[in-house]
């Protein structure tokens, strides 16, 4: 299959409550294959005359086409409620809501993989009484991401399918819709984080797991796009970077001292831990609130933690300030319960925010994004509504988008 | 204007004791100062003309700051990414940037020698330029407002080496004293720059109220240490609205009074004025929100289109609540204090200045021409 076609698919677990008389159910034209673990032959051969594709499980293993890289240990996308109070929801360190979302590992899953599309495996929790809107929260997670959800129905969800149930059958349309809103989209050629200002280095693994992945969690949350980059490759060109974060506590490899010093000589900035100091640069000033040793280099600095990097929040938020907000790409407003994925065109003069609300409460007030640059036309287009310009206005420079209300998911594609 | 020509110190103790002496025990001697009212029906260049002539009819900037340091508590609630609709936050609950640079520029023509913007960012150590950035403004527009323009962020300890103590001269009423960032002592002109708004806990948000905002996070938020200062600021000042706890270093006066903010913020905020004497207030009333201090639900975005500014932060406060259609004379269970107290009085008794609106001269607009009536805009 090319790129392309593999990126058509949008994978359904096949629940085992069906039987193939439940293949019609499933409209080839926005999944294009089903996930099994156990072949019946009756229904691959249902599914394969209905124009899916039949992707097997074996020992486990889902056996991924060509292009697609599997995430197996995704989780369930959702506004974390507070253990004491199941009505409001727990703040994270962020003052935010806390949310669990799969789009780090996407982004990280991606480029792990040089580029292959992420499909990502998780299932309903169990004991838990889910709306259809929860569903849509869990597909939009993925594919605002730029990854696929193996859709997972739970069992009461399955079973009240095969029985012909209306809500069932109802629930099964609104994930039909998510899945039909991604994909019918225009596509857009860049990846999510393209034009990212900020660069996050790291082998991901190993000792530095825990400071690097959670780091890409709580970055989108301060909604800095960010380009990942893979220690043990080959420094690729850091156009567009400005600041790059280097999360692991061993010294970097000497490639990557030099990328970073001609980063950091022509006016960008390297933020590193103690023990990582690569020893450049000159002078020596401290900010307060930060606490870094601030050294010039060339026309850039490096800042060297203090301390030895522990808190994940506290390097995400240090990193921001040190990028220094003028440089971010979107600024929102009223969607502390949403996550914005931001994707840049090489020409800049289209970009493309996914914005997925993970409260299934309409919020008190529409939310408004500020964005770097000026642009003149937006549209907006939500699982609900079809593409519409919006209201835009120049804001202190930044150009203000102002959305109406909209619940679970939108794209905003912004034009020059 | 009162010209401070003593030093730093002695100003913050002597200037609230002086005015204690004079009022202690009849209230009804309080000071008295001439508030000036302007009607400014947008923000953009129009305000700086205004300003300075609400400045003149106070008798001039160039008496009060000329050759000293200034600095201006702003009042920045809340997070910046919070809208009422799609209005920013300067032209609901914020104060406007076009009223802080014509301040910084009126300032800077009066001869001041530095000014110093302040404030304590929610839950957040970040230099105040970036929170500033944060809601779209750009820094610069202040930095090139005045010759000498310095930002501190006051929610954590910042560049010193310890915090000032300011002790409520003669006792306050929850604490006896308050600590607070270097930078509320490092001045020789404290302005209290804030948005004409209600609030939950003290009924109305002023000139007074916005000095909550001084109190630093890191002893007196959430997230604080309870033997000592947190390094970083985390969360809401919760503590003492709820006075589930004593915050580091201190001991509250009467720990079996009201654990309701309605009680207790009126309190501290008249306890933190007299130990950090405001000497302008400036508010800014052209757009702002009901229901304050904060966007939250049936919130309304309104126009009242109005500055106010006086030298005498309770008559200020007075004139202010007036023009949002309340009477500063009344008190807990009548609008705007249903269960609150109402920090005015509070701040009368204690000496601070009079509430009475016949002994305050009212210059510009008068107050009955000029009536933005909150409860008519926002029925409740």
């Amino acid at each position: 299959m090319s790129t392309e076609d593999v990126n058509q698919l949008r994978p359904l677990l096949w629940p085992r409550e069906w039987s193939a008389e439940m293949i019609p159910v499933i409209p080839a034209r926005e999944f294009g294959c089903v996930v099994m673990a156990e072949t019946a032959p009756e229904v691959a051969a249902a599914a394969a005359q209905a124009g899916l594709r039949v992707i097997p499980i074996n020992g486990g293993k889902l056996d991924a086409p060509e292009g697609v890289t599997v995430v197996n240990d995704g989780v369930w996308a959702k506004v974390v409620r507070a253990r004491d109070d199941p009505t409001s929801t727990e703040a994270g360190p962020t003052g935010l809501p806390w949310i669990d979302s799969n789009g780090w590992r996407i982004q990280l899953a991606r480029a792990q993989s040089k580029g292959k599309t992420p499909w990502v495996r998780f299932g309903p929790p169990p004991q838990e009484v889910l709306r259809a809107g929860a569903y849509q929260i869990a597909v939009a997670d993925c594919e605002a991401n730029g990854g696929r959800w193996v859709v997972e129905l739970d069992a009461e969800l399955s079973r009240g399918m095969a029985a012909g149930n209306g809500a069932a059958r109802d629930m099964w349309q609104a994930i039909v819709q998510a899945v039909a809103f991604y994909r019918d989209r225009p596509p857009l050629r860049e990846a999510p984080g393209a034009g990212a200002r900020m660069g996050v280095l790291s082998d991901f693994s190993g000792e530095n797991e825990l400071m690097s992945h959670e780091f890409l969690n709580l970055i989108a949350r301060e909604y800095v796009p960010v380009r990942i980059l893979m220690k043990p490759d080959a420094p690729p060109a850091l156009e567009g970077l400005r600041l790059v974060v280097y999360l692991d506590a061993q010294p970097m490899p000497a490639a990557w001292t030099q990328a970073l010093s001609a980063l950091v000589n022509s006016g960008g900035t390297l933020v590193t831990t103690r023990s990582a100091d690569p020893k450049l640069g000159s002078g020596m000033r401290t900010v307060p609130g930060l606490e870094y040793q601030i050294r010039t280099v060339g026309q850039g600095r490096i800042a060297v933690s203090l301390e030895d990097f522990d808190d994940p929040w506290r390097v995400a938020t240090d990193a921001h300030v040190l990028l220094g907000r003028s440089h971010d790409l979107v600024r929102q407003a009223n969607a502390g319960s949403m996550n914005i994925t931001y994707a840049a065109a090489r020409d800049r003069r289209h970009a493309r925010l996914e914005l997925v609300s993970y409260s299934l409460q309409r919020a008190l007030n529409p939310v408004t994004l500020t964005c770097h640059g000026q642009f003149s036309k937006a549209m907006f287009r939500s699982c609900a509504t079809p593409a519409a310009a919006v209201p835009l206005a120049i804001e202190y420079g930044r150009t203000a988008v102002y959305l109406p209300h909209f619940t679970i998911c939108g794209t905003v594609d912004l034009q020059a | 204007m009162q010209t401070p020509q003593c030093s730093r110190r002695t100003l913050v103790t002597a200037g609230a004791a002086a005015a204690l002496s004079v009022v202690r025990p009849a209230f009804a001697l309080a000071p008295t100062a001439p508030v000036s009212v302007a009607r400014c029906p947008a923000y953009g260049p129009g305000v700086l003309p205004q300003l300075e002539t609400m400045f003149d009819q106070l008798g001039g900037l160039g008496r009060l700051v000329k050759g000293k340091t200034v600095a201006i508590k702003l009042n920045l609630t809340g997070r910046a990414d919070s809208r009422i609709h799609h209005i920013p936050a300067g032209r609901a609950q914020w104060v406007h940037p076009d009223v802080i640079a014509a301040t910084l520029q009126l300032l800077d023509r009066a001869g001041a020698h530095r000014v110093r913007l302040l404030e304590s960012p929610w839950s957040s150590a970040e230099p105040l330029q970036e929170f500033m950035s944060w809601a779209d403004w750009d820094p610069r527009m202040f930095i090139s407002a005045a010759k000498r323009v310095e930002f501190e962020n006051t929610n954590f300890l910042g560049p010193a080496r310890h915090y000032s103590r300011f002790q409520v001269p003669g006792g306050g009423y929850m604490f006896d004293g308050y600590d607070m960032n270097r930078a509320y002592e490092d001045c020789d002109v404290f302005v209290s720059l804030a948005k004409l708004k209600e609030s939950p806990a003290a009924g109305v948000t002023l000139s007074i109220k916005n000095l909550f905002g001084c109190l630093p996070a890191t002893i007196y938020g959430d997230g604080a240490g309870e033997k000592e200062p947190s390094k970083w600021p985390r969360g809401g000042r919760g503590i003492m609205h709820s006075g589930s706890r004593n915050p580091s270093g201190w001991k509250e006066k009467q720990p079996s009074s009201p654990r309701e903010p309605g009680y207790r913020i009126p309190r501290i905020i008249v306890d933190v004025a007299r130990a950090r004497p405001i000497h302008l207030a400036i508010i800014d009333g052209i757009e702002t929100i009901t229901r304050g201090p904060t966007p939250r639900r049936d919130t309304k975005h309104l126009k009242p289109g109005l500055l106010i500014a006086g030298t005498n932060c309770v008559t200020t406060d007075a004139v202010c609540t007036a023009l949002m259609g309340y009477d500063p004379m009344t008190d807990r269970g009548t609008p705007p204090f249903e269960t609150r107290d109402n920090t005015m009085r509070l701040a009368e008794e204690a000496g601070l200045g009079t509430r009475d609106l016949r002994r305050i001269e009212v210059l510009g607009a008068s107050i009955a021409s000029s009536v933005f009536d909150f409860r008519k805009a926002d029925p409740r």
